[in-house]
């Protein structure tokens, strides 16, 4: 959400210039600390419809996850059986025995269409192409909500992306806020590592608010001197409320949740799952996005683990499979049980999905490749009505058979759920030339809504 | 009576990634474990305490070995093999050769050579002291997936995905044999005491017993199993399997009578290990976790 400035250089206190500064153009504009103390008291949970975006970085095997293949060939089938569930008629795979209890609540599509083929968040953020984007670039998901509806109440952040900086950035893309506005951009508090700090300050670092607020005048008084935050965006000052309100840093402070919810969601790796290019494979992000909604959040994305497996020498597509799939199952299962049993299920509507499916046949190395000829998605929530399968693919995994869903559908039902009709909606780009937040050609999913 | 064989484990050590490869020192009080994460872990043997972190290798670490004079070897799929210091746990030398992933590797129970096999199907052999190329063997099919190499460095077996297991002739540079016993690739290779035999693992679920040249001795399969590692204990009594539904395996290696097996991993095992005086027994897994057993005889 903050640009990208200072040189990396360390202040006496260690922390990083840039940080400083990040920190910094969050308060500039005379916010003062009974401005921020106002806004921290401004709490108080309120229901709001909301949407859980969760990125599976690199485009998950939809032939072993969600459709499985057991009369395939054998190089085609793959290792794992697929177990019934809750649903008569729907089977998933057998590494996902949670989930397959709780299908009643999940709407599976086995149909999914239109991959752009890229290694990239973009798709699943924005609902659009990377080429021939309008002027400005297509916003994300989360900054059209920020636009059209904002915050939900005085100091809460309506797109929040837990996803931290990646070393295939465009697996740990935030979402660009595109023709919506710099100030519709995300807050992403993992951006400079992966670890759950904000802006490189640890939770523990920002409830020392006097040692902050004093930084934070060290360093007003030396913008004063350079001018570099002059017409900063007003929402960072908002921003900055937030960041140092006890509600936000209590909604990412997983620890102060009840132990036994942090139990049914488990844990995860702090470290950027794979090789460090994709998000980590950590539950208790899957809780954080569930209490950033509680604190006001309207869309909350998350990159979560690895899922590009190409097979050996880095595990077959089976290991990685049997590595991610029960943590996976654990953690989906508990935001599942969890906006249940908060009654924020008919709100909050959560979309799995990754950019692209695998392909049907498997390779020398045990591994599948890309595959953008068809996916899965699992959505839940939101008042969808769920507990059913849509659209099919053909015997072998390869290309949709029954009822072709492309991603814009998915995008235009989540929309819907937010209260936005997408066949009335647009928003100017750069130019002023208004565009759709999806195609005219796609709606709502008439089986959801 | 009956021999009664129990692994009862002692210690978890963890990774941030898969391991592939875990080692016991020749004393038997250190650990060293080779991982995906890019990292070589240090533990002590005694209480399983991380004792260091190797860092350098530019992506997973496929192979770890203790070496003479307090250093160490690992190997990894950047093509590197590297050389440390273990006191300051700084990098020594490296050398490359492979022209794709460095997949295995085994260094002689001397210390003085180090066989690595590699996605570019070569078989590459080198004197760790001057890291000098001694021999490069071209044949398999396919991607090499397992080495050995006997006691005197004189000789080395490769397994690959070709299904073949190969011997070489390090001095003379030339192939002494193709053996065709696995029907998938083979995956686990080690030689006994005294190179008077080897032992391989495959994803054919066998599990055999050769001669140095290469004759069959014994041999077993084990239905819907696919094995992945194989260990033989310093005596050569005991032979410890791997597979890649997590299970662990402990044979008597005279009759190939399975002794006892434990669902020890949530994952593929890529490694066992016995410690040097059979006591103890370590697995790595995918799912970044090696565990340290005690073998209990009774």
């Amino acid at each position: 959400m903050t640009g990208q400035l200072g040189s990396g250089s360390l202040f006496c206190d260690g922390m990083s210039r840039r940080t400083m500064l990040q920190v910094g153009a969050l308060a500039m504009g005379g916010l003062s600390l009974p401005n921020l103390l106002q806004v921290e008291a401004a709490t108080g949970r309120k229901s709001h419809k909301a949407v859980i975006m969760i990125f599976l970085s690199g485009g998950p095997p939809h032939q072993d996850m969600v459709d499985l293949k057991p009369e395939a060939p054998v190089e085609i089938r793959g290792e794992f059986e697929p177990i019934a569930t809750n649903v008569p008629g729907i089977e998933i795979c057998e590494h996902l025995p949670l989930l397959a209890q709780r299908t009643d609540r999940l709407a599976i599509i086995r149909s999914l269409v239109g991959s752009d083929g890229r290694h990239a968040a973009f798709q699943c953020l924005t609902g659009h192409k990377v080429l021939n984007q309008p002027a400005g670039g297509w916003p994300a998901f989360g900054s059209v909500i920020s636009k059209l509806k904002g915050p939900v109440q005085e100091g809460s952040l309506p797109f929040v992306s837990l996803s931290p900086k990646t070393r295939n950035g465009a697996w740990g893309d935030p979402g660009q806020p595109g023709f919506a506005g710099e100030a519709h951009a995300p807050f992403a508090p993992n951006r400079e590592a992966a670890q759950f700090t904000l802006n490189g300050l640890s939770v523990a670092n920002l409830q020392n608010r006097k040692q902050l607020l004093e930084g934070i005048d060290r360093l007003q008084r030396e913008a004063g001197r350079s001018g570099a935050f002059e017409g900063l965006a007003k929402h960072y000052e908002s921003a900055f409320g937030i960041l140092t309100s006890s509600q936000l840093m209590n909604a990412l402070d997983v620890e102060q949740e009840d132990p036994r919810i942090l139990e049914k969601y488990g844990r995860g790796a702090v470290e950027n799952a794979g090789y460090g290019d994709a998000g980590p494979l950590r539950n208790e992000y899957l809780l954080a996005a569930r209490r950033l909604v509680e604190a006001g959040a309207r869309v909350v994305t998350l990159a979560y683990g690895r899922w590009d497996w190409h097979g050996r020498p880095h595990g077959t597509n089976f290991e990685n499979a049997r590595d991610h799939f029960p943590q996976f199952d654990q953690g989906l299962t508990a935001l599942l049980d969890d906006l249940e049993d908060r009654g924020l299920d008919k709100d909050v509507s959560v979309v799995v999905w990754g950019e692209f499916g695998r392909t049907p046949i498997i390779n020398k190395n045990g591994g599948r490749d890309h595959w953008p000829q068809v996916a899965c998605a699992l959505l839940a929530g939101g008042g969808m009505r769920t507990g059913q399968v849509i659209g099919s693919t053909n015997r072998l995994g390869e290309h949709p058979h029954e009822r072709p869903v492309h991603f814009q559908e998915v995008f235009a039902t989540l929309y819907h759920n937010m209260g936005i009709d997408v066949s009335q909606v647009t928003l100017p780009d750069r130019t002023g030339r208004p565009q759709w937040l999806v195609d005219p050609i796609y709606q709502p999913l008439p089986e959801l809504v | 009576m009956p021999v009664r064989v129990q692994l009862i484990r002692r210690h978890t050590l963890t990774h941030g990634n898969s391991i592939y490869w875990v080692a016991f020192s020749a004393d038997g009080q250190q650990l060293a474990t080779a991982s995906l994460d890019n990292t070589v872990g240090l533990w002590s043997a005694a209480d399983g305490a991380r004792m260091g972190t190797l860092k350098g290798h530019g992506d997973g670490v496929t192979y770890v070995a203790f070496l003479p004079g307090d250093r160490l070897l690992s190997a990894g799929l950047d093509k590197s093999v590297r050389i440390w210091k273990l006191a300051e746990q700084a990098l020594e030398k490296s050398f490359a050769g492979h022209q794709a992933y460095l997949s295995c590797a085994a260094v002689n129970s001397q210390g003085a050579r180090v066989v690595t096999g590699g996605f570019d199907r070569a078989v590459r052999v080198n004197d760790i002291g001057s890291t000098a190329s001694l021999a490069v063997f071209d044949g398999h099919a396919a991607n090499v997936q397992a080495v050995a190499i006997s006691s005197d460095g004189r000789r080395v077996i490769s397994g690959s995905d070709d299904t073949t297991i190969r011997l070489w002739d390090v001095e003379t540079q030339k192939p002494l044999q193709i053996l065709n016993g696995h029907t998938r690739a083979v995956e686990g290779l080690a030689y006994g005491p005294g190179d008077a035999w080897f032992a391989s693992a495959g994803a054919d679920g066998g599990l055999r017993v050769c001669s140095p040249d290469g004759e069959l001795l014994r041999s077993v399969e084990v239905p819907k199993t696919r094995f992945k590692s194989v260990a033989v204990a310093a005596d050569g009594r005991w032979l410890a399997t791997g597979d890649v539904e997590g299970r662990v395996r402990l044979w008597e290696r005279e009759t190939l009578q399975e002794m006892t097996t434990v669902a020890a991993h949530r994952n593929t095992v890529f490694s066992v290990a016995f410690s040097p005086d059979g006591t103890r027994l370590a697995s790595a897994g995918f799912d970044r976790s090696a565990f340290v057993w005690d073998v209990a005889i009774t």
